[in-house]
């Protein structure tokens, strides 16, 4: 009985305590101005073989927030810009008539795999491909 | 004086008798049967062909210069921010989206809709829908400033000539 907890604990810290996670984000502009967010970082289940594209340094401490994933979505903003690089997905739809002008833009960035490694109040990003 | 002048008839004679004779020649040439060229087919595996094509079009790609499209994106912060900083981190993100929609429209076009109602002769309503749909992928922001509500930001994406044929022109 003892060993199947040690064991299930041992599985269940290595299934969510992986380095590698998922980013995911989203927003909504009407008139050039923020309606609407929709972000998410979460750990990967499953191991993932990929090749390393490329490394973003942002300055994080993980002292202050304590587990990775808590201090990822803390700085959410802080890291968003690394992930500009990679796949952007834009959709776009503008109506000027005679009353007004409605432009609407909707970005998504593409779910991408990214190990962090923080070291010396800096967080490493690499995302993976 | 006479000599002379019984010479000068008699070479005239002489020159016409052999350009007449030299006209005969030409006739009998064209007389003869011509010669028949021989076409060699040689024959090529679809290797090579391959390979021909292929040296073409890199001699081709290696002509074409870089590409690189700069766009410039402008975001305003909403009215109902908690603090200035929001509204500025808000306003790049619009900024920043507005920059992709600049590059999708760049890379990919527009597509175009236009509606107008005329009614007894006076135009009642106009409207124009432009739509972008797109990938980008590698762009990179260069410049960024917020200056009296309006961030904007300095968009770049480098590419080089020969993927750029490969994946948009068309």
């Amino acid at each position: 009985m003892e060993r199947n907890l040690l064991l299930l604990i041992f599985f269940s810290n290595i299934l969510f305590a992986s380095d590698i996670f998922w980013f995911s984000y989203r927003n909504v502009t009407r008139n050039n101005a923020i309606v609407y967010e929709e972000k998410n970082i979460s750990p990967i289940t499953i191991s993932f073989k990929g090749k390393k594209s490329s490394t973003c340094r942002v300055k994080l401490n993980l002292n202050n927030c304590g587990s990775k994933l808590n201090c990822l979505n803390k700085n959410f903003f802080k890291i968003l810009h690394c992930f500009y690089k990679s796949d952007i997905k834009i959709t776009s739809q503008s109506e000027l008539s005679t009353k007004d002008i409605k432009a609407e833009v909707e970005l998504i960035i593409v779910p991408t795999r990214f190990i962090v490694d923080f070291k010396d109040d800096f967080a490493n990003i690499t995302i993976l491909k | 004086m006479k000599k002379i002048v019984y010479m000068l008839i008699a070479s005239i004679g002489v020159s016409l008798v052999f350009s007449g004779c030299n006209g005969m020649s030409s006739q009998d040439q064209a007389a003869k049967p011509k010669v028949i060229k021989q076409v060699i087919v040689q024959k090529v595996s679809k290797e090579q062909i391959a390979k021909v094509i292929r040296d073409e079009k890199l001699a081709q790609m290696n002509t074409m210069p870089e590409k690189e499209f700069v766009v410039y994106g402008e975001g305003i912060a909403p009215m109902n921010t908690i603090s200035p900083a929001q509204a500025i981190a808000l306003a790049k993100r619009a900024a920043v989206t507005d920059a992709y929609r600049q590059l999708g429209e760049k890379l990919y076009g527009i597509r175009v809709n236009a509606k107008e109602t005329v009614k007894d002769a006076a135009l009642k309503d106009s409207r124009i829908v432009t739509q972008v749909n797109g990938l980008v992928k590698n762009a990179t922001i260069t410049d960024s400033k917020y200056k009296d509500g309006l961030y904007t930001v300095r968009m770049q994406l480098d590419m080089s000539g020969a993927r750029w044929k490969e994946i948009f022109s068309y």
